[in-house]
C-alpha cells in the first residue's frame, strides 16, 4: 500500500522514454516543541506497481512526466514572490524559482520549489526512488497537473488535488 | 439430543446478537462518550496526566504508581470493578503508538458515566477487575519514538528486563494473574489485508508460546475473543481487519504473558483513508476492547469459533522495499 499512487504514466528524461507507475510515501516527523506533523513526500518505487494499490491512485495513461524547470529570474523580496502567478508559472513548466533569502517555515505551504540562490539545485536523477516530486504532466505540449513536494496540482483548474499537511 | 443442540445454537446466537446491538449503541453513541482532549497522535505524559488526577477522584477507580520511566515519569496502574475474572490492558510500549491509549482513556469515561449504559456497566463491574497501564513508555511519547531513552525497544525486552518500562510491566502482570491480556500497538499505515486494496486497519495477533506455534486452552481463548471483536468489527470496517504474523519471539511480552498462562491479544491500530490522526481507527479499539469485555463478563465469547482468526482473517501484507 502506498499513499499516493499514479499508474501509467510515460517517463521522459535525459532522452528516454519509457512507462512507469510513480508510487509516493509521505514521511512525517514531529515538528520541534509543536504539536503536528512536517510531512515529506517521496517518489518510493518505480515500474510496474499493478499488484499494489495506493490510498489515492490516478491513471495518468496517455500523459508524459518530466522535471520541473528552474525560473530564470531571481525573486528579491517576498512581496515579489507573493505577486507571482504561481499556475501561470508551472504551465511553463517552471517548478523551481530562486529566491536570495533562507527559505523558512512561512514558505512550507507556498506551491512551488523554493530554493537558496546562492545553492547548486540538482535537476538530474528526479525520477529516483527516494528524491521528492518535481514533476510537470503533459498532454501532448499542455502542462495538465504537476506534482511539486506535498502538493498535486491540476493545473488546467488551478486546484490542489493533494495538499498534504496544508495548514 | 438435536433439541439440545438446537437450543444451544439459538442461545448462543442470542448471545452473539446482543452484543451486536450492543456494540451498535456504542457506535452511535461514541462521540458522546469519547474523551474529547485527546485528539492526535502527538499526545505526551502532561497531556494525560490531567485525566488521571480525574480518576483518582472518581472512587471506582484505584489509581497507582507502579513506577517511574527513566526520565522519571509516572506509571501508573489502574483498576476498575469488582468481579472475579481479571483483564490486564497495557498501551503505547512504543512511544509512537498512541492509538490505543487514545481509546483507553475513551473506556475510563464510559466506566465513569453515571448514566449512560448503566446495566452494561454494572455487568462490567460484578463480573470483571480490569487494570490498566496507559502509555506505558511516556519517555518515548515526548519523542515520539518507538525505543524508550536507552534505545532499546521495550517488546524486544521481557527476558532481560534491562529497562525500568519493561521491568515495570513484569512485575506488574506477575502481581496480577490476569485471565486475558491486552496488548495494544500501532502498525504501519502501508499494509494491507493479504494482497487486497484494503489497508489493514486494525490486526490481531494471538501470540503463540512455542516455535512450533500450537494451540492450548490459553491461546485458544484469546483467538476466541478475537473471533469476537473481528465479528462486530467487520460491520463498520469490512475487509480492513487483519492478522498479525504469529511467529514466536522469547523477547516479546505477548508471547511470555501466553506462555505464563494468560490469555493474550495484540491489537495493532493501522491505516484508514482520510484518517492521518487515526481517530476512527481508535473508535473501533474502543468498539472492539468494550465488546471483548461484554463478552469475557458474559462467557459468550467461550462459545465463539476460533476459525475466524485462524482461517478467516488474512495476513497483513506489504508491498514495499521498507
Amino acid at each position: 500500500m502506498y499513499d499516493i499512487l499514479i499508474r501509467n504514466i510515460t517517463i521522459s528524461e535525459n532522452g528516454h522514454e519509457y512507462i512507469s507507475d510513480l508510487p509516493f510515501m509521505i514521511n512525517e516527523q514531529p515538528a520541534e516543541g509543536e504539536k503536528r506533523f512536517r510531512f515529506n513526500t517521496f517518489l518510493a518505487e518505480k515500474g510496474d506497481q499493478s499488484t499494489f494499490y495506493g490510498y489515492e491512485e490516478f491513471d495518468f495513461s496517455g500523459l508524459t512526466a518530466s522535471a520541473g524547470l528552474i525560473y530564470p529570474a531571481v525573486i528579491k523580496t517576498k512581496d515579489d514572490l507573493r505577486k507571482l502567478d504561481v499556475y501561470e508559472l508551472i504551465s511553463s513548466g517552471y517548478t523551481t524559482v530562486k529566491i536570495n533569502w533562507k527559505p523558512g517555515d512561512d514558505e512550507e505551504v507556498y506551491l512551488l520549489n523554493l530554493a537558496d540562490e546562492g545553492k547548486e539545485i540538482s535537476m538530474s536523477d528526479l525520477f529516483k526512488p527516494g528524491r521528492k516530486p518535481n514533476f510537470i504532466f503533459k498532454k501532448g505540449d499542455e502542462v495538465v497537473y504537476a506534482f511539486i513536494n506535498n502538493y498535486l496540482l491540476d493545473v488546467k483548474n488551478k486546484s490542489t488535488i493533494i495538499a498534504t499537511g496544508k495548514k | 439430543m438435536k433439541k439440545v443442540i438446537l437450543l444451544l445454537l439459538l442461545t448462543s446466537w442470542i448471545g452473539f446478537s446482543q452484543d451486536y446491538k450492543l456494540a451498535e449503541d456504542f457506535y452511535f453513541a461514541y462521540e458522546n462518550l469519547m474523551e474529547e482532549t485527546l485528539s492526535h497522535r502527538l499526545i505526551k505524559h502532561s497531556d494525560i496526566i490531567p485525566l488521571i488526577e480525574q480518576i483518582k477522584i472518581n472512587k471506582d477507580f484505584t489509581v497507582t504508581k507502579v513506577g517511574e520511566s527513566v526520565e522519571k515519569r509516572d506509571i501508573f496502574l489502574i483498576k476498575w470493578g469488582e468481579g472475579k475474572t481479571k483483564i490486564f490492558l497495557w498501551s503505547q510500549m512504543h512511544g509512537d503508538e498512541p492509538t490505543a491509549t487514545m481509546a483507553l482513556f475513551d473506556i475510563f469515561k464510559l466506566l465513569s458515566s453515571k448514566k449512560d449504559f448503566k446495566d452494561v456497566i454494572q455487568k462490567l463491574r460484578e463480573e470483571l477487575t480490569i487494570y490498566f497501564i496507559p502509555m506505558l513508555n511516556p519517555d518515548g511519547a515526548e519523542r515520539f519514538q518507538r525505543r524508550n531513552v536507552y534505545d532499546i525497544d521495550i517488546n524486544r525486552d521481557a527476558l532481560r528486563l534491562a529497562t525500568p518500562e519493561a521491568k515495570i510491566l513484569m512485575d506488574t502482570f506477575d502481581s496480577l494473574k490476569a485471565d486475558f491480556g491486552f496488548n495494544l500497538h500501532d502498525q504501519s499505515s502501508y499494509l494491507t489485508t493479504g494482497q487486497t486494496y484494503k489497508s489493514a486497519a486494525i490486526s490481531f495477533l494471538a501470540p503463540a508460546f512455542n516455535f512450533e506455534r500450537t494451540y492450548n486452552e490459553v491461546r485458544e481463548n484469546a483467538a476466541k475473543v478475537i473471533s469476537i471483536m473481528t465479528s462486530i468489527l467487520k460491520k463498520y470496517m469490512p475487509g480492513h481487519i487483519g492478522k498479525y504474523s504469529d511467529e514466536f519471539e522469547p523477547r516479546a511480552f505477548g508471547d511470555v504473558f501466553q506462555s505464563k498462562g494468560t490469555s493474550t491479544i495484540l491489537i495493532e491500530s493501522g491505516g484508514w483513508k482520510n484518517d492521518p490522526e487515526r481517530q476512527y481507527v481508535r473508535k473501533m479499539n474502543f468498539l472492539a476492547i468494550v465488546s471483548a469485555f461484554y463478552s469475557i463478563a458474559d462467557n459468550t465469547y467461550k462459545e465463539a469459533a476460533t476459525d475466524v482468526y485462524k482461517n478467516y482473517l488474512k495476513m497483513n501484507a506489504i508491498c514495499t522495499i521498507f
